[in-house]
């Protein structure tokens, strides 16, 4: 999904994020403060600068519970101790004969101070910060000549910093918004395909369902010899129209949770090779008939239907009254092989209005996250392999991709 | 299409479609900035020349990643990233040569800011640990050539602090771009599961709306010859060879409807629903889509999605209607290619106005490419086969 933060969120996201990414250059300003100070000890064998270690470090604890708290109180306190810190740092440096004698140390502390920051979203507040942690730096310096007499050059680093803060500040303001009014297409539109996908899981639910019942009978009357009806179909045409008629068909068996308790005699996959047993198939089944227990109720219902697609297919199609079912079971997945020795058929060549495989099958597998294989020659046979994920097909269902 | 990186830019195309602008006049800035700080530290220079390649370097460098952060150009990729960076990082050493032998420590040293300010704007474009991994390497190669300056021209200032003085620059604004991508990504990417939670909720609503409609359109279906025909032979438990041939004819003129239905692919379905001027229109959505071989079916949601938002921003052009618009999705090899060709009202959509939905357009598709001539606009992506 590429869906980005609404104009109502986005202000407050941007301003967490900038005062976040100024934080982590303020921890390294300090750090490298503590680094430089441990330089000058190693060159300078007379002057204590210890002080000048342990003062940045305390800010960045300061800075540290600033940064988590996010409150006026634990930013005016990262200042104050980043203020001493600067104080000390700057003394301690001068005492030691090392103040200024590079153009880049005496600035750390002071650029850490004016990106400290504080709560508040709205601009005028931001800035207030930054200028704030800019006149502490400048108040520590004027402190610092007054009480000691050590006087230093303007600092011209920690004012380009500060421009460059306040620049980045004003443009992200400025220049953010103009395409926040694409934004609610794009969540409706999201929302639109969310709609669509469960739409079109219902319908090819509908559809399969349909070729079932329906279009089955139909082929069964259409085909039948002799004035009697088989007492078997009238039966299944009663049940089937009652399903049709009633409210729970196309519950959206994908949605339905918690795995099929029952063991192999009680799944739908049982059901289904009964019924067609029933419909006169000699159907032997080996393999691991108690992994179809792992799969969830709706799976489990789904490749029930289509594997009776399959037995119904090599009774109707095949020439053959004898079927063989096997299944697997990984630690992922089921797979359920319909195998029959009959006349075989090239699936390309299959009728375009032969819904069979396409609807019942391919279809109502594809709208579980399933997939199905079909190796078929003629005049040797066929082989069905259809495979289920073991996993929440809810979560499948989203990234199927309609076929 | 290549996997989506963890960056602003690709997971929120269309907010991240103004930063373009913002990018651009911070590298302006920061060329300034070096410009300035070259000129006012004229008395370090030794080799003039080197410092006028340092700055056309850097020029060249800044411009790799100002093009690149165009919406139009989107997603800025890792290549671009390092050409930038490599040009940068090129234009730091020319800088650190033109003044070889003489410490430079202060803000007129631009090449480490140079560096750093590069890696702080690509923030929103690339994601943390890649910024992170530049700075680091970034910040051994200046570290090491002021170490390899400092042995051959020893100065007051220790060399640590010298190579402290160019590196802390790099790592301060490197960090703070990759904290600003973490930050950023993940805030959307929880808000992002927010709404996914949130639609599930609303389309769970929906379920049971959808799932009526759609047994009524079939029992309208059924109403109409099955149910009777079934009823009449339950009752008798007799067929004639009338009901087998009427058998015969309903069970064809099912699957007709049927197989129309199963064929129809999810952006048919839209335009017929949602087109120009209303739903019902039945059969419109073929006038505008060709798509004989059905390769819409092989779009992702995600890619689904960004053409669903494109098609609803024409459509609720004032007055844009279906006959206005025509889809063709054709297979190149292994690669499906779509155009879209719309007519606008003069004026009606400029190129500006598109562009977040290029970049979201980007973000889920390959090859996307856009031509605005006045009515007639053309939008051309590709997507894999799978």
């Amino acid at each position: 999904m590429s869906l980005g933060l609404p104009a109502h969120l986005a202000p407050r996201s941007e301003v967490s994020v900038t005062l976040r990414a100024s934080h982590a250059a303020a921890f390294t300003c300090l750090a490298s403060a503590i680094v430089v100070a441990l330089g000058y000890q190693s060159a300078t064998a007379s002057g204590t600068l210890w002080p000048a270690m342990l003062a940045p470090a305390v800010a960045i604890v300061a800075l540290w519970i600033a940064a988590r708290r996010d409150t006026v109180s634990a930013s005016i306190l990262a200042l104050v101790v980043g203020a001493a810190a600067m104080a000390v740092y700057i003394v301690t440096f001068a005492s030691a004969g090392v103040l200024d004698q590079d153009d880049f140390s005496a600035w750390l502390p002071a650029i850490a101070l004016l990106l400290i920051g504080g709560p508040g979203t709205s601009q005028l507040a931001r800035m207030l910060w930054v200028l704030l942690g800019y006149a502490v730096s400048q108040l520590v310096v004027a402190a610092v000549t007054l009480s000691t007499g050590i006087a230093q050059r303007f600092d011209v680093t920690t004012a380009i910093a500060l421009a460059a803060v306040f620049s980045i500040q004003l443009l992200n303001h400025l220049l953010r918004g103009p395409f926040t009014s694409a934004q609610p297409r794009l969540h409706r539109a999201t929302r639109d395909e969310q709609i669509a996908i469960l739409r079109h899981r219902i319908e090819v639910r509908a559809a399969a369902l349909m070729h079932d019942t329906v279009l089955s009978h139909l082929a069964a009357l259409g085909g039948a010899t002799g004035r009697a009806v088989n007492p078997q179909l009238l039966d299944q045409m009663a049940t089937d129209l009652q399903l049709l008629q009633g409210e729970e068909w196309l519950d959206d068996a994908t949605t339905d949770a918690g795995p099929s308790t029952g063991a192999w005699q009680q799944s739908p996959l049982f059901a289904a090779i009964a019924e067609s047993r029933e419909l006169g198939l000699e159907v032997d089944v080996t393999g691991d008939l108690a992994a179809v227990a792992r799969l969830r109720r709706g799976t489990a219902q789904t490749l029930a239907l289509a594997v009776k697609q399959c037995l119904v297919n090599v009774l109707r199609h095949s020439g053959t009254s004898r079927a063989e079912v096997v299944i697997y079971a990984l630690d992922d997945e089921v797979s359920v092989m319909v195998i029959d020795a009959g006349r075989g058929f090239i699936e390309a060549d299959a009728a375009r209005d032969r819904l069979g495989i396409r609807q019942s099958i391919r279809r109502r597998m594809e709208s579980i996250g399933g997939a199905v294989q079909v190796w078929s020659t003629p005049g040797r046979g066929t082989s069905i392999m259809l495979r289920v994920p073991v996993r929440d097909s809810a979560e499948v269902g989203e990234w199927t991709v309609e076929r | 299409m290549k996997p989506t990186e963890p960056t602003r830019q690709q997971l929120d195309p269309i907010g991240s479609a103004g930063v373009s602008t913002i990018t651009v006049v911070l590298l302006l800035c920061l060329f300034v900035y070096c410009a300035v700080a070259t000129l006012a530290g004229e008395g370090h220079v030794r080799f003039p020349l080197v410092t006028l390649a340092a700055l056309v370097t850097l020029a060249a460098g800044l411009v790799v990643s100002m093009r690149g952060s165009s919406p139009y150009r989107a997603p800025f990729r890792q290549g671009r990233h390092l050409t930038s960076l490599g040009l940068v990082l090129a234009a730091a050493m020319l800088a650190e040569v033109s003044s070889w032998g003489v410490a430079v420590l202060g803000w007129q040293n631009w090449g480490p800011v140079a560096v750093g300010g590069l890696l702080l704007v690509l923030g929103p474009f690339r994601p943390a640990k890649e910024i992170v991994a530049s700075g680091i390497v970034a910040s051994a190669f200046l570290g090491l050539l002021v170490l390899i300056e400092a042995r051959d021209n020893p100065t007051d200032v220790p060399v640590i602090v010298a190579i402290l003085a160019q590196i802390t620059p790099v790592l301060a604004l490197g960090l703070a771009g990759a904290a600003y991508s973490l930050g950023v990504t993940r805030q959307i990417i929880a808000w992002q599961q927010h709404v996914a939670e949130t639609n599930l909720g609303i389309v769970e609503e929906l379920r049971e709306g959808i799932a009526t409609s759609i047994r009524h359109d079939r029992l309208t279906t059924l109403d109409r010859e099955v149910i009777p025909f079934f009823a009449r032979i339950l009752e008798t438990g007799e067929v004639t060879d009338v009901d087998r041939s009427r058998a015969r004819e309903i069970a064809q003129s099912i699957r007709a409807i049927m197989v129309a239905e199963v064929d129809r692919s999810w952006l048919e379905v839209m335009i017929e629903t949602a087109g120009g001027d209303g739903p019902g229109r039945s059969g419109a959505a073929a006038a505008v889509i060709h798509d004989p071989e059905r390769l819409a079916a092989a779009m992702f949601v995600e890619q689904r999605t960004a053409v669903r938002a494109l098609l609803s921003t024409l459509r609720d052009q004032q007055g844009f209607t279906r006959d206005d618009l025509d889809i063709s999705i054709t297979a190149d090899g292994e690669v499906n290619r779509v155009e879209v060709l719309a007519r606008l009202e003069a004026g009606a959509v400029s190129r500006s106005a598109l562009a977040p939905y290029l970049a979201l357009l980007r973000s889920a598709f390959d090859d996307v490419e856009m031509d605005v001539d006045p009515p007639s606009l053309r939008i051309r992506f590709s997507y894999e086969q799978h």
